[in-house]
């Protein structure tokens, strides 16, 4: 199921990962090992995640975190194909959604190696704050481990940087939607009882945003 | 429409392309149904890579291609053969499978000798010429025992490649004698003994060119 040797290569070397999925070579072990891996360190990082409140919690997010992951890769791989093809590069979907999965497992390989040290923020009892800036800090390490794939994939050559500042942005717009839909991760300090998902209704990710502007120019409330 | 009538309609079509992935595999095993059951929730990732064309199943290479359509037309003839019949328990479905995901892949591991011989530092002619530029020249003893150590080795694996071919090749006419004898069993009313021999020696067969090529 999951080739370690792969795994190995999108660490070490990603430029030649992303070079066979451009040339369309052994994609469906990469498209395979890169789910797979996505799914098993999702569901670690998501677990270490929820223990900050434990119990249930625990199960909640260790489930919840590679949905999130993997529903923002359905939802987002669909650009990248359209934005490289407009942008200069219309390859094959298989040869996109190779590469974008490479980078996914790139991401999410960071994100495994990262969930002791997360764990052990949790375990040392550090303040809430801190261990959601750990968190966020841990996932901009392993966005940024994943962009590689992506950099190297798409080669030099005019409209590169248009593409993956694009994509960046569909990538980061869909994640953040994801992650509130499917919040709560840690769980809200002082708030004793568990859910599965929130029960709040607030409109969106976006509609909280606007919300939030609004209030700092004390424009809305 | 609402979000829940969107994630509907996405297990729908998850699980059209699931089904439609468990129909198309070459084999039937545990990967077979995790490939299925992936397809579900992730059909915008993986399904096209698990309905896509497999190189295990499309050589591209003309020559092994025709093997492999000879092979699969001999199978599908020889499941037919025995439909309905009391036959049916020499050579079934599941047999016929195996033997064409068997052979597919024996035709791929000659496709990827093939592209081998293709590559830079793979062409035995050039090896050859090297070989004797350097014994004219008068070379160091060294250097030309070198290149005829790499000269060598391609002949080996050029020889290798075409024997291998050859018993695919002789494997393609074993499954249709086989299936000329299930048809003759079915219409003749003869006893299957012979078909059940042609089937071992087919396993056999098979099972000596993976041996080989593992080895390769």
């Amino acid at each position: 199921m999951i080739d370690f040797s792969l795994l190995n290569r999108i660490l070490r070397t990603p430029g030649e990962v992303a070079a066979r999925c451009r040339d369309e070579q052994d994609v469906n072990s990469i498209a395979r090992t890169a789910l797979f891996t996505l799914a098993l360190s999702a569901t670690a990082f998501g677990a270490a995640v929820g223990a900050w409140r434990g119990g249930r919690q625990i199960v909640f997010a260790a489930m919840k975190m590679p949905i999130g992951i993997l529903g923002t890769l359905v939802l987002a791989a669909p650009a990248f194909y359209a934005l490289s093809a407009v942008f200069g590069r219309p390859w094959p979907l298989r040869s996109v959604l190779s590469l974008v999965l490479a980078a996914g497992a790139r991401f999410s390989l960071v994100l495994l190696a990262m969930t002791p040290p997360l764990w052990l923020t949790i375990n040392f009892d550090a303040p809430y704050e801190l261990i959601k800036l750990t968190a966020t800090l841990v996932y901009g390490l392993a966005g940024l481990a994943g962009l590689e794939v992506l950099v190297r994939g798409l080669g030099d050559g005019a409209g590169r940087r248009t593409t993956i500042g694009l994509f960046v942005g569909v990538f980061l717009l869909i994640g953040a939607q994801n992650a509130w839909v499917l919040r709560p991760y840690f769980g809200t300090p002082g708030v004793k009882e568990v859910h599965l998902f929130t029960t709040e209704r607030e409109g969106g990710l976006a509609v909280q945003l606007y919300r939030t502007v609004g209030q700092l120019t004390g424009g809305h409330r | 429409m609402s979000v829940r009538d969107l994630l509907a309609l996405y297990a729908v079509v998850g699980v059209a392309c699931a089904i439609a992935v468990f129909h198309r595999a070459a084999t039937r095993d545990v990967g077979t149904v995790v490939s299925a059951l992936m397809t579900v929730p992730l059909w915008p990732l993986w399904a096209p890579f698990a309905l896509g064309p497999s190189r295990s199943r499309a050589p591209s290479r003309p020559e092994n291609d025709a093997v492999v359509r000879r092979v699969e037309k001999a199978l599908a003839d020889a499941v037919e053969a025995v439909r309905e019949t009391p036959m049916q328990g020499v050579f079934t479905q599941a047999t016929a499978t195996r033997i064409a995901a068997e052979v597919a892949h024996v035709a791929q591991r000659l496709e990827d000798l093939g592209a081998l011989a293709e590559r830079n530092g793979f062409d035995r002619a050039a090896s050859a010429r090297r070989l004797e530029e350097l014994e004219k020249s008068g070379a160091s003893e060294r250097a030309v025992a070198t290149a005829r150590l790499q000269h060598d080795s391609l002949e080996r694996l050029a020889q290798l490649r075409e024997a291998d071919t050859r018993a695919l090749e002789e494997l393609a006419d074993l499954l249709e004698a086989l299936r000329t004898q299930l048809v003759l069993a079915r219409y003749a009313g003869s006893p299957a003994d012979s078909a059940s021999a042609i089937v071992s020696e087919v396993w056999a067969r098979l099972e000596g060119l993976g041996a080989v090529l593992d080895q390769s």
